[in-house]
């Protein structure tokens, strides 16, 4: 577009009930919010419009009935996030290591097992056959460059399959095949025939390894934050103060050679650029003026969210933790596929943290509140017995009913997206810039990938405005 | 208790059925590993060496920095080696330590798994 002009100003503005900034951001989620930080430290002024009436986006800590902070969105840590750990550490936040003691759960074609570490080992062939096939897909991965997947050598290939395609294609142990379902449906929250295998490689690379990914202790599941993960976007947004401004949903982004006017539910801004920091879906919805190129929107039209309910229940003790188990299991029938012991670090109130993914949260969505915990309930029971019938409470966010996300954890790419719309992701259209984790090369679908893709859209725009 | 004799014997016979192991050599190709393997019990500790999937000759003591440090009784190591137990049984992974990135803490017990199964 050349250089930057200024929509403020008496010769150039167009509005006067209008709010003037430099830069304004959509969504008031870690990308965004880093994004203004960081624009906002090199001197530039920054509006953030945010629709919900708190910070975070997909992170969110809500209280128990007794206080405990209960994460109901995104909420663990990893060792190798260093943005966010960083972040952390700057805020004054600290961490605390997730409970990984103790024997896991597998309750698998009708049978039960107990195994330690990432991987069941109780069938010594499918657990050699497992690492076989996961050593496979870390060397594939390594093929896919984290900025350009569709560049990777077989990238076509590899991008004119599902996962599912893929995995009945070149393993052939049931039971590997049902654990590898069950890592799909863990990271992703969609079942691998809906995923293309490029982008299940890219993600793996984006994260380190499938093993970082679904690792607890050393993976991406390792720490918690202090208080509750909002708490960092807390801390980012306190230091915008003013500049974050909630319950202002945003309709309408118009462009023109004199700068960027979007259109609120509190309101409209005038800018000289803009960062949207939303899931591609949601960035879809906005009205575009003139409207986006054909090629960017069918992007868009391209990245559909995952679905997961996130459920936790709380008991006075965490009473599986006596008996030896490490709150740790997964299935491949019931609600839950998945479970983690969610206990606070003081060891109480016990608290089991359940998800319900892909298919199983596509059907327990549409069913009665009621049914659904009758439904998570008794896949904790199968887990853990009849003390787990019986929560002090039970809190459940399912992200698809939320107006304002509609899934989670991220949008993915199905088959044919990346090698054919790839260059559209992070390509800015004039004076719009693209944030959010599904932009993010580093740790791409979690906290540290969103803060990574805050950052680069506000070098991009400071560079655009000749900073 | 095994000696430090029987427990270097195991591991020679360990690494020559790696070394003979397809899928070791496949599934671990690109990998390379300095691990140091030590007994708590006797005074035994061996040096081994892994480069692009294939195993060098033992070394006897600890030389250079390891990626992998794996400990335990000297009868549960030379067992391993000597493949009567499964090395994912949950009773080996409680009797014998190994410490390093997990990345690395995987791929060894592939290739133990793989020795194991393959023998």
């Amino acid at each position: 577009m050349g250089v930057i002009g200024r929509m403020r100003g008496s010769s150039g503005r167009r509005d006067a009930s209008a709010r003037e900034t430099d830069v304004v951001i959509l969504g008031a989620g870690f990308a965004g919010l880093m994004a203004a930080r960081t624009v906002l430290a090199a001197g530039k002024d920054v509006l953030v419009v945010e629709a919900r009436d708190r910070v975070g986006g997909r992170i969110w800590t809500r209280p128990a009935a007794d206080g405990t902070p209960l994460d109901v969105g995104g909420q663990w840590v990893g060792p190798t996030q260093k943005r966010l750990l960083t972040l952390i550490e700057e805020l004054g936040l600290s961490l605390w290591k997730s409970y990984d003691s103790g024997k896991n759960i597998q309750l698998l074609r009708g049978e039960r097992h107990e195994y330690t570490g990432a991987i069941p080992t109780h069938d010594p062939l499918a657990a050699a056959e497992t690492m076989e096939t996961v050593l496979a897909l870390h060397e594939m991965a390594s093929e896919v460059p984290l900025d350009a997947p569709w560049q990777a050598p077989h990238a076509s290939e590899w991008d004119s399959q599902t996962f599912h395609t893929w995995m009945y294609a070149n393993v052939n142990n049931e039971a590997v095949r049902d654990l590898l379902t069950l890592c799909i449906q863990a990271v992703f929250s969609i079942e691998p025939r809906d995923l293309s295998l490029l982008h299940a490689l890219f993600y793996m690379r984006s994260g380190g390894t499938l093993l970082n990914l679904i690792s607890v202790t050393n993976g991406a599941q390792e720490s918690r934050v202090t208080g509750g993960a909002q708490a960092v976007a807390l801390g980012m947004a306190a230091s915008l103060g003013e500049r974050v401004i909630l319950s202002a949903a945003a309709h309408t982004i118009t462009q023109d050679e004199r700068g960027v006017r979007v259109e609120t539910s509190a309101g409209a801004i005038e800018a000289r650029l803009a960062i949207i920091a939303l899931p591609p879906p949601l960035a879809g919805r906005l009205r575009y003026v003139p409207s986006l190129p054909g090629y960017r929107d069918q992007l868009t039209q391209r990245m559909p969210l995952g679905t997961v309910i996130k459920a936790q229940c709380l008991y006075d003790v965490p009473f599986w933790r006596e008996a030896g188990f490490s709150g740790q299991a997964i299935a491949d029938t019931g609600a839950v596929h998945v479970a983690f012991d969610n206990t606070p670090p003081e060891g109480r109130p016990g608290i089991l943290l359940g998800f319900v993914e892909g298919d199983e949260g596509r059907h327990w969505g549409r069913e009665s509140a009621e049914a659904r915990r009758a439904a998570i309930l008794a896949s904790f029971e199968r887990f853990f017995g009849p003390l787990a019938a019986s929560p002090r409470e039970y809190v459940e966010q399912s992200w698809a009913e939320e107006e304002y996300t509609r899934g989670c954890y991220a949008s993915f790419m199905p088959p044919g997206v990346w090698t054919s719309y790839g260059e559209a992701l992070r390509a800015p259209i004039g004076r719009l810039h693209w944030a959010g984790t599904e932009t993010a090369t580093v740790w791409n679908g979690y906290m540290d990938g969103a803060l990574q893709s805050g950052e680069r859209a506000a070098h991009e725009v400071l560079a655009a405005l000749g900073v | 208790m095994a000696t430090r004799d029987e427990l270097a014997e195991a591991l020679h016979d360990y690494i020559a059925r790696g070394q003979a192991d397809e899928r070791v050599r496949r599934a671990l190709k690109n990998w390379r590993c300095h691990i140091h393997i030590r007994a708590t019990d006797v005074d035994a500790a061996f040096t081994m060496a892994i480069r692009d999937g294939a195993i060098s000759p033992l070394e006897d003591g600890l030389s250079g920095t390891p990626d992998l440090i794996v400990s335990g009784m000297s009868e549960d190591l030379a067992n391993i080696f000597w493949g009567d137990e499964n090395p994912a049984s949950n009773y080996m992974q409680g009797a014998i330590k190994v410490q390093g990135s997990q990345d690395d803490v995987m791929k060894l017990d592939a290739m133990a798994l793989f020795i194991y199964l393959d023998k």
